[in-house]
């Protein structure tokens, strides 16, 4: 097979041909080297290519099949992570200047399920500052596989637009108000932000303790279970991950639509959502309809409050895992990340206080609401992709620039629901579109389902490079 | 009794906040452009004040387990 049609391969694709020895690890990584040679010179999705790493794994990886070992679908298989994610005894810069020589002496524990279930790690992908503020102040930032003169979205931006131009088979990004769902959407891809608990973040550098969640980003929903099913799962040192059992993620999707309940918010959501993303929804609501499902009309509870809430929890715990920094690297900090971190040591502990309040009320009304309907269906991101590196002329200040590019996102962070975004089409100037499905905790099989028979019926993308 | 909003504050302010924050010294323009940030972010969080909370625990509850991790 030629190297380029190996690239264009889903993980389960190319996991077959590396099962019954037709393709060999070793192959896939130096296809994915030399798409990366060929490519990222004008992406700019990497900050380390782990050439020298990858093939040493992907030759144990070769032995390991040889001896009969073979490790399921994620065995020898490129994967790339976003670069505040630890990897032992390889560069981990947190997107920043003050960690620019940063290099763990441990895996984090994302990497090492990904490493045990016999993934290969390809390289650290590129992303905002301390994944909060664009640009990244020592690597520049990604460019749009589908237009380079677009921005990524963020903050996992390099992942997004490695796994669009199938520079790695998938990548593990972060998402602390949409920074997983947002540049999938951006990019075209599959970009999945599980319920909050089920993946643990230990060795992943912390931008807000509560909202956190590592999860998957890939080019096609069967891929985004493959590997959520590696990195799921309780972790005793991460607390906030809970002792529930892991499903078969895969095994759900098996299964269609009919009988589920989707509910399409009449508030909030699609607020301020541009014209063309709110029609490109709609189709793809209508389409999942067509497919079986009952949808209707539901109302968000607290709608108008989702923001302030998440701004209260947001900035006071980001201003405190970043205070002891700026304290000794003031000069090394860019201004958006101050900008967007520091405000939150000035607010009052009796608003920090009432956004506690306030995320309890919301979250329990979401829940009243997913008894009434199995998903919710909206925009992942309100517009399609903006000129490359004009996020803040998006609002005078931050926080209108953030909540008017997150708020379709942040609001299951907030909530801790799990929610998926995957690609329902093109604008007029030919920029992905993507469509969000939230579900109930730890209920990832139904949005997984939902998804994947959505890319059945919806526009099959073509790959934009 | 009704509590009164918090307000933003002004560069001064901020100048010395940061200065007791270990910040260093930040020029005039930053400033300027901090404390409108600062006060974007209070106005977010007054809007909380309409809502009915007197009856809501916090989202996050303190509790000791046992736990030795």
């Amino acid at each position: 097979m030629a190297a380029q049609d190996l690239t264009r391969l889903s993980i389960a694709q190319v996991s077959e041909l590396i099962r019954t020895s037709e393709v060999s690890p070793l192959e896939l990584v130096e296809t994915t080297v030399a798409r990366i040679e060929e490519l990222d010179g004008a992406i700019n999705s990497y900050i380390t290519v782990m050439e020298e790493q990858a093939r040493h794994a992907a030759q144990e990886a070769e032995r390991r099949i040889r001896a009969g070992e073979y490790l399921g679908p994620l065995h020898g298989i490129p994967i790339g992570l976003k670069d505040i994610i630890n990897t032992r005894d390889v560069l981990t810069t947190n997107g920043s200047r003050v960690d620019r020589e940063h290099v763990p002496d441990h895996d984090a524990v994302v990497t090492q399920r990904l490493v045990d279930a016999g993934a290969v790690i390809i390289g650290k992908h590129g992303c905002y500052e301390y994944a909060c503020s664009p640009p990244n102040p020592l690597y520049g930032p990604s460019r749009n596989p589908w237009n380079t003169g677009r921005d990524t979205g963020g903050s996992s931006s390099g992942t997004g637009a490695a796994v669009a131009a199938h520079m790695c088979y998938g990548g593990i990004g972060t998402d602390t108000g949409g920074s997983i769902r947002n540049p999938s959407g951006v990019c075209g891809i599959v970009g999945l932000k599980q319920t909050y608990g089920r993946v643990s973040r230990r060795g992943v550098f912390p931008l807000c303790w509560s909202l956190d969640h590592a999860g998957p980003m890939t080019r096609t929903v069967e891929d985004c279970a493959i590997i959520l099913q590696a990195i799921a799962g309780h972790d005793p040192g991460d607390p906030s991950t809970a002792d529930v059992p892991v499903p078969d993620y895969r095994q759900a999707l098996t299964r269609d639509v009919r009988g589920l309940r989707a509910g399409v918010p009449r508030n909030y959501f699609f607020d301020g959502v541009q014209p063309e993303v709110e029609q490109s929804v709609r189709q793809a609501i209508s389409a999942l309809e067509g497919a079986g499902m009952t949808v209707e009309e539901v109302t968000i509870p607290h709608g108008e409050y989702i923001m302030p809430t998440w701004w209260t929890v947001f900035s006071s715990e980001s201003a405190a895992i970043h205070a002891p920094l700026i304290r000794e690297n003031t000069a090394d900090y860019a201004h958006g990340v101050l900008n967007t971190v520091a405000p939150g040591s000035f607010l009052s502990s009796s608003i920090v206080f009432k956004g506690q309040q306030a995320r309890r009320s919301i979250t329990r009304g979401m829940n009243e609401l997913l008894q009434q309907v199995d998903v919710i269906l909206t925009p992942a991101v309100p517009m399609v992709a903006w000129p490359l590196g004009g996020m803040h002329e998006l609002g005078d200040t931050v926080v209108e620039a953030l909540t008017r590019l997150a708020f379709t996102t942040a609001a299951f962070n907030l909530t801790g629901h799990p929610a998926i975004s995957v690609p329902c089409g093109l604008n007029s100037e030919g920029l992905p579109i993507g469509l969000q499905i939230a579900g109930r905790p730890f209920d990832e099989e139904t949005v997984l389902r939902v998804a994947h028979v959505y890319e059945s019926l919806g526009p099959n993308l073509a790959a934009p490079l | 009794m009704a509590e009164t909003p918090q307000s933003g504050a002004d560069a001064e302010t901020l100048r010395m906040a940061m200065d007791r924050l270990g910040a260093g010294q930040l020029d005039e323009a930053w400033l300027e452009r901090f404390a409108q940030e600062v006060q974007a972010l209070v106005e977010m969080g007054n809007k909380l004040d309409e809502m009915d909370l007197t009856a809501e625990m916090p989202a996050n509850i303190f509790a000791n387990r046992g736990d030795v991790v």
